[in-house]
């Protein structure tokens, strides 16, 4: 049977990991956030392509819906997003200095 | 995400079944494709083969049609000298299609689909519902 043995090297080695400020990694929450939405974009122009090609009467229409279904997903996660930051922004601009 | 890959799994599912009642459908148009010249083979009804296809881009395991066979079964003949597809005796073969077995396969095919539609509207449901805990 397996026991657990507290091992405080590694311990230390993992707070030092998670404490590591996040802009070290050269990723701050704009950045991901513009990549999210670019993605966004992506998706939409490949679900245009999807439903081009079925229309013109090649593509499937299995291949339009998921598609599309990709492509709502993608811009529901990035305006959630927006309007999160958008809110946590006018909290702090609100806030009495 | 595992979301994302159910949904490409249903529409593999939905693709399969799609190609299957695509192959019902000749089956059933052919039921009376019988040969031109004397002797002449009627059509054969065709068969669908499925598999497991495991889709290493996306890190699931979908569904795929392997293999459009043909059914061996013996044709089924007809008295009828004046067809011009008559043998010597005047007996005529005709497609071993049999519209019961191909409307139960269209049921099969209708159900699967839409089971799998059911699960691609389920999977599209969920992803909402969790966008939807941000605001």
């Amino acid at each position: 049977m397996a026991t657990i043995r507290p091992d405080p090297l590694a311990a230390a080695a993992a707070y030092r990991a998670a404490a590591q400020p996040a802009s070290g990694q050269g990723a701050d929450f704009g950045a991901v956030l513009s990549r999210a939405l670019e993605q966004a974009v992506e998706v939409g122009r490949s679900a245009d392509a999807a439903a081009t090609a079925a229309l013109a009467g090649q593509g499937s229409v299995t291949e339009v819906v998921l598609a599309v279904s990709r492509a709502e997903v993608a811009l529901q996660t990035a305006v959630a997003l927006r309007d999160r930051v958008i809110s946590a922004y006018q909290e702090i601009m609100r806030m009495p200095i | 995400m595992d979301l994302d890959r159910a949904l490409a799994v249903s529409a593999a599912g939905m693709r399969a079944q799609a190609l299957r009642l695509r192959v019902v459908a000749e089956n059933l148009a052919n039921r009376d494709s019988t040969g031109q010249t004397p002797g002449a083979d009627p059509y054969r009804r065709r068969t669908v083969t499925f598999a497991e296809r495991l889709d290493r881009a996306l890190g699931a395991r979908t569904v795929q049609v392997v293999r459009v066979g043909t059914d061996p079964r013996d044709f089924p003949l007809r008295f009828d000298p004046g067809h011009p597809a008559a043998d010597a005796r005047g007996y005529v073969r005709l497609p071993n299609v049999d519209s019961l077995v191909e409307m139960m396969d269209m049921q099969e095919a209708q159900r699967s689909y839409s089971a799998n539609l059911g699960v691609l509207e389920t999977t599209r449901g969920m992803l909402a519902r969790t966008i939807e805990a941000l605001r």
